[in-house]
């Protein structure tokens, strides 16, 4: 791995802020995972290395345990992200429709949102339920999507 | 020395928090489901027109998802009649207090209850409180109904100090009961886990909680500050020589999350799979110490059964199965939300008198228990809420997510999609979960037009039991459950 792709300085700076956080012990692995993606919002390659000499877990397994959880990313997020549960209790309440106009207005090229479908988002009693960049909205209806389209010319 | 007493120190701790503000109370109910349609804009309005006058606080949702977001204590406001109707059918115990204390208030708390059952236990021994426990009859209700006293006796016979871990994953689709809780009395589950604690002999409880339940997280953390300032987590609580550190872990996402041994392999830092068996959790668990995995809802019945005594929690319920359930009920029926129900009372009773439905022609069938259960008929609605498997067969009440089926929904598409779901969240660890569940769902989608089925029914029903019998973990030992399920209870009724 290149870790060259940042300054020397930025990996010196984030292994005190590692060792001023976390303390080297394979427990903090998770801890320090979900600390590195808030700060980036994402897992940047070269993070992982370090992570991996300070908490002294093998590269390889950070990965293994990086790539099983799906909270957790190794890719550049896109700018916006809406997520359209479709499980049974949203179906019921028309997902299904939710997520097709979801596509129609954002799955193309250029679009700075990305549109995913996710299996509940545990909000069931409230369905059908939508979550806009890590916000979520109840009886969400295909207005309250449209409108997000807003956020795409800006 | 003089003589401890834990009730007497919980008291002075009480009589230290009085509240001077004596104005009529303003509730506004907050949960995550509440938040996501603007329960905050409400709090605000409220805010705008009554902070002058009255006492605004945020409580829990009471469970009346469908009627949020929901303001109590205006006189001029009055409860809907089908609030009233929701409410008064259940049998409210875990649930008590949730929408009538506000989240953060400990005061409040111990006012209900709070606290005394954790009191109680800590003046007797960690024996007698298993005693107690075992008395009670009380199961796990994460979905296995494991006796509670039994996993906590065998974690506390062994030769290492256990450690008591808190399954607040909740990555079921379909269920919202432990957010509620958590969200609406989180003094109450850390309550729960500091009996557990005392019971076992651990001095460490680690909360593992969804990486997405942000409101969840935010509140137990809240709540556990608040207990150690006041002494109630930490060294010598309440006064006695009891000790115990507890830590808020956040999750990282999918259903095997949820599943006891992936769970410690996920506090551990290591792949989300499952570990094999034995050892089990108990005898060697997190860092090989003894491991008491216990649900969120299971807790929160803990200090409800120390304080008020085991015959009143065994009041509800039946013989068999005594206590109550939450069930997250959703899907196709007017009062969707979360109910608590004494174990018995059959599912027809939960559908028409809380749910609010109608008519249950109007639905094609039920989904219980999730997708490691399966899809009821209409005509087997008389069957009764109890742990484990109800219809005799594959369905099982598991955590107790309910979801209604209106007509226009196939119960073969919805066999398609609970199936699909358990082949996208396998692990991968042991082939027959890996390569049977998604087979199951080919053969699903390439017989869904074709007249007679009753070949790749067949075959359909070996690779289902198979798969079932042959699995390393939960998961897949139910991942043939609701194709199974189909078979039972519908492929005859449509002549397949
Ligand atoms: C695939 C799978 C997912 C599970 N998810 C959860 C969960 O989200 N929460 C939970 O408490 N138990 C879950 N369980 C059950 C746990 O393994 C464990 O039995 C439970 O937490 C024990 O607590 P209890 O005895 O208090 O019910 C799951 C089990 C399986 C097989
Ligand atoms: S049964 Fe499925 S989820 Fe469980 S260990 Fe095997 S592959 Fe993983
Ligand atoms: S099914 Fe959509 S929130 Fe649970």
């Amino acid at each position: 791995m290149d870790l060259n792709v940042v300054s020397k300085e930025t990996r010196l700076n984030f292994r005190s802020d590692l060792i001023g956080h976390f303390q080297r012990s394979r427990e903090e692995l998770l801890p320090a995972l979900h600390w590195v993606q808030e700060e980036y919002g994402y897992l940047p390659e070269w993070t992982l290395e370090i992570l991996s000499w300070h908490l002294g877990v093998p590269a390889s397994e950070v990965y293994g345990a990086v790539t099983s959880y799906p909270e957790l990313s190794l890719a550049v997020p896109q700018t916006h992200k809406i997520s359209v549960c479709t499980g049974l209790a949203c179906r019921e309440s028309g997902s299904q429709d939710l997520l097709n106009k979801s596509l129609e207005l954002f799955d193309k090229d250029g679009s700075a949102t990305s549109v995913y479908e996710v299996p509940c988002l545990f909000s069931c009693s409230v369905a059908p339920v939508v979550l806009i960049d890590g916000v979520l909205a109840g009886n969400t209806t295909e207005k309250l999507i449209t409108n997000e389209v807003d956020y795409e010319r800006d | 020395m003089s003589e401890i007493n834990p009730l007497e120190n919980l008291r002075a701790i009480h009589a230290n928090l009085e509240t001077q503000d004596q104005r009529d109370r303003i509730l506004v109910e907050i949960g995550q489901c509440s938040a996501s349609i603007g329960a905050y804009k409400e709090l605000e309005n409220i805010k705008a027109q009554y902070s002058e006058t009255h006492r605004i606080e945020v409580v829990g949702c009471s469970g009346a998802c469908f009627s949020a977001p929901r303001v109590t204590g205006l006189g001029s406001l009055e409860i809907s009649s089908m609030d009233q109707d929701f409410l008064d059918s259940q049998t409210r115990y875990v649930l008590g207090g949730i929408g009538d204390i506000a989240w953060d208030d400990i005061r409040q708390y111990i006012s209900i209850g709070g606290f005394q059952g954790l009191a109680k236990a800590l003046s007797v021994t960690s024996e007698e409180v298993i005693e107690i426990v075992s008395d009670s009859g009380l199961r796990g209700r994460g979905g296995a109904y494991f006796p509670v006293a039994m996993k906590w006796r065998s974690a506390s016979s062994q030769k290492s100090d256990p450690v008591v871990l808190v399954n607040a994953e909740e990555g079921e689709p379909g269920l919202f009961k432990d957010r509620h809780l958590i969200e609406g009395i989180p003094f109450r589950v850390i309550e729960g886990a500091l009996i557990a604690a005392f019971a076992c002999g651990s001095e460490e409880v680690l909360i593992y909680v969804n990486a997405e339940a942000d409101l969840a997280y935010s509140r137990l953390d809240v709540a556990l500050q608040k207990c150690q300032n006041l002494g109630l987590v930490g060294k010598n609580v309440l006064g006695t020589d009891f000790s115990v550190d507890v830590r808020l872990f956040k999750g990282a996402g999918g259903y095997v999350c949820g599943e006891e041994s992936t769970l410690i392999n996920t506090l551990e830092g290591r792949r989300r799979e499952p570990r094999l068996r034995p050892p089990f959790p108990t005898e060697s668990g997190f860092r090989n110490q003894p491991t008491v995995v216990n649900n969120v809802e299971t807790l929160c019945n803990v200090p409800l059964v120390l304080n008020f005594g085991p015959e009143k929690f065994k009041s509800n319920g039946t013989k068999d199965a005594p206590g109550t359930k939450l069930l997250s009920l959703s899907g196709n029926m007017p009062c969707r939300g979360l109910a608590e129900v004494p174990f018995g009372i059959t599912l027809l009773t939960v559908l028409c008198d809380i749910g609010g439905i109608k008519d249950v022609n109007d639905l094609s069938g039920v989904a219980v228990g999730g997708p490691s259960s399966g899809i009821l008929p209409i005509g087997s609605l008389d069957l009764e809420i109890l742990p484990g498997v109800i219809d005799g067969k594959n369905v099982m009440l598991g955590a107790g997510g309910i979801v209604a089926l209106s007509k226009d929904t196939d119960p073969y598409e919805a066999t398609i999609h609970l199936s699909k779901y358990n082949a996208a969240e396998s692990c991968g660890k042991c082939t027959p979960c890996r390569e049977g569940a998604p087979k199951i769902v080919r053969i699903l989608e390439d017989a869904k037009n074709s007249t007679d089925r009753s070949g790749e029914f067949k075959r359909l029903e070996m690779l289902a039991k198979t798969v079932n019998a042959a699995s390393l973990c939960g998961l897949g030992q139910a991942a043939g459950n609701p194709l199974l399920s189909y078979l039972n209870h519908f492929s005859k009724e449509q002549g397949d």
